[in-house]
């Protein structure tokens, strides 16, 4: 008889704590489109998957009046569960609950299921809905915030990790997403903002809505904070539950395969890239005819859309791709499309994904703005994540390779495995038009008719080195392929790559360009 | 130098605070919405062709000019519906970045 007393007690005091911050307060989470935190990690996780931990655990406020409230949970709920079968830890932030604010041991409960995943080597899922630090805990909730970088940063490279921001996302919260891999907003719902609209407001004067200054658009479009963007919290699950099949659990591993599958017929290699170099053409088309049924996730889609990343499978294996984007601003590397790519390339890196180059660009983007937003330490990024990472690199020159843009992209200088050209591609020093211009300028000023000189010289440089036999005499290139060998060769060579072991000399760690 | 020229005053929400600016603060540009009827040029380069002029009405989607830059054609399209208001360049113009190309309204 006591048991069953006993059990219905645990019973009556679990459901106390599911009912959150109570109905006034879910009712105010539902009216703005929101959902409640335990609703998240049921629609994120796998049925019945989820496990919880420190359910009963009780805040730490003894001021301000605070000593008498009660707060479910201490505004987070945190367990672990499966994603597509695999093993997940993660945590929601419950803003019915004083707002979700940030208390010393709400942080002890993150930092305790982060403790969990960097253990137990699996992936780190962290939905955050926060007013911010719980201002009436001082220091103590400050030091939560240090706590939670501290072991993100530990993490970081051993083992994925995942920020959902669904809600307001404020003052230092923002750092852990910020150290995080992947971030994932939703429109209308994410706000991330170290000072908010009304400080703004106080001490600048200018004037913005929360949404305008740190909504879920200007981070996908603007900042490059956010990686994924989506229109609802249901598309957000699906993006991330998504994202967790494609990579590994930990560093140790490699992404786990699955049943090899041939590229969708509609997507037809051989007639994306017009042979005019001038001629646009979205490269995710030439991308999607080389995966398995052209799936093809895109990251970062929104933010320096001329450098195009993102994860697909090759004969069912996980693969990286970075590749410029004619289609935007022709497709140029500058301050923003370097850093996008770095970061994607150091990710690979670390978690043993295959890195896959498709190049065609003019170079680097000229102008003022450019050198004074810093492109030689942005460009220096790329340079140095191509330089650094081991995997399994293979570099794909469609078309235009020209000057240090073609030393950038997954050159074999920077040591890719395998470099493969198609035959209209150009890899040249510069364009035609500008390199005549300086070689030939004596020739072009003294002729009778310079502009006729000038469209004849321009030809001439044209036939030398706009081609991809300049490279391929020099082993620069390792074959010339037609573009419907590409995803046989590409195949082929992750079958050679499969144990690809190159050093690096040994250190404490590298000084990238950051 | 006197005090005054090489310090100023530093507003933050917890008070004010003698302090040297640095030149990057000083220089930037105050923010401002923008708005998809202003088609600026996202990178510098030069005009190949004009698509449409004062008065036209253009749908979402409609080519509105070919702008040529770093070694590429490209098309650009208006974001939204809307009537041409202004045409600010020319065939052949050299337009650095930043400049409004078209206005709608």
């Amino acid at each position: 008889m006591s048991e069953d007393k006993k059990s219905l007690d645990l019973q009556q005091r679990k459901e106390r704590i599911y009912f959150g911050g109570g109905k006034k307060a879910i009712e105010k989470q539902k009216a703005m489109g929101k959902m409640t935190a335990r609703e998240r990690i049921i629609a994120l996780l796998d049925e019945d998957s989820f496990y919880e931990y420190d359910i009963f655990v009780e805040h730490d406020s003894h001021d301000f009046g605070m000593q008498d409230k009660e707060l479910p949970g201490d505004g987070v709920i945190i367990g672990t569960g499966d994603i597509c079968g695999s093993p997940v830890a993660v945590f929601a932030q419950d803003f019915t609950v004083a707002g979700g604010s940030l208390g010393f041991m709400h942080a002890r409960k993150i930092t305790k299921i982060m403790d969990y995943a960097l253990n137990m080597r699996i992936p780190l899922i962290g939905i955050n809905d926060s007013g911010g630090a719980r201002i009436q805990e001082g220091v103590n909730a400050l030091a939560g915030y240090g706590e939670i970088f501290f072991r993100n940063t530990l993490s970081s490279g051993v083992i994925p990790q995942i920020s959902v921001i669904l809600g307001p996302c404020a003052g230092g919260a923002v750092y852990s997403p910020a150290l995080t891999d992947f971030v994932f907003v939703v429109d209308n719902i994410s706000k991330m903002f170290i000072t908010g609209p009304e400080v703004i407001k106080t001490v600048i004067g200018e004037e913005i809505t929360g949404e305008e200054l740190g909504g879920a658009r200007v981070h996908s479009e603007l900042t490059g904070n956010a990686h994924f963007f989506a229109h609802s919290e249901d598309e957000c699950f699906g993006q991330i539950r998504q994202l967790i099949s494609m990579i590994p659990a930990n560093n140790t591993h490699k992404a786990e395969k699955v049943q090899p599958a041939a590229p969708l017929a509609e997507f037809d290699i051989t007639k994306i890239v017009p042979d005019d170099p001038t001629m646009p053409y979205d490269v995710r088309d030439v991308i999607k005819a080389l995966v398995d049924d052209s799936e093809f996730v895109e990251v970062m889609e929104l933010f320096a859309a001329n450098m195009v990343i993102g994860f697909g499978r090759v004969n069912g294996e996980t693969v990286g791709f970075v590749a410029n984007q004619p289609a935007a601003m022709a497709g140029v590397l500058d301050c923003d499309s370097s850093d996008k790519a770095a970061r994607f390339i150091r990710f690979c890196d670390a978690f043993n994904i295959p890195i896959i180059t498709l190049v065609d660009l003019p170079g680097y983007l000229p102008g003022i703005n450019q050198e004074h937003a810093g492109v030689i330490r942005h460009g220096a990024k790329l340079l140095y994540a191509y330089s650094e990472s081991t995997v399994a690199k293979i570099t794909v020159v469609l078309r235009k390779a020209y000057g240090g843009g073609y030393i950038a992209m997954g050159s074999r200088h920077l040591r890719s495995d395998f470099v493969f050209a198609w035959p209209h591609a150009e890899i040249a020093v510069m364009g035609p038009e500008g390199a005549a211009n300086i070689i030939f300028r004596k020739e072009i000023m003294e002729a009778e008719n310079p502009a006729e000189m000038r469209q004849q010289k321009i030809q001439e440089y044209k036939e030398k080195f706009a081609n991809p036999y300049v490279a391929a005499a020099k082993g620069y290139i390792d074959a010339v392929i037609a573009p419907e060998e590409t995803r046989k060769c590409i195949e082929h060579a992750l079958r050679v790559s499969k144990d690809k072991n190159a050093g690096r000399p040994k250190k404490k760690h590298g000084l990238p360009p950051f | 130098m006197s005090e005054e020229k090489d310090y100023d005053i530093l507003v933050t929400i917890d008070g004010e605070y003698k302090t040297r600016f640095i030149k990057s603060y000083c220089n930037r540009k105050p923010w401002h919405k923008v708005t998809p009827q202003e088609v600026e040029s996202f990178m510098p380069g030069q005009i190949l062709e004009i698509c449409v002029k004062v008065g036209d009405t253009v749908k979402k989607g409609d080519e509105l000019i070919l702008f040529k830059a770093m070694k590429m054609n490209n098309h650009i399209k208006a974001a939204v519906d809307g009537k041409v208001k202004a045409v600010n360049i020319a065939v052949g113009d050299n337009v650095p970045k930043g400049v409004v190309m078209i206005e709608l309204e």
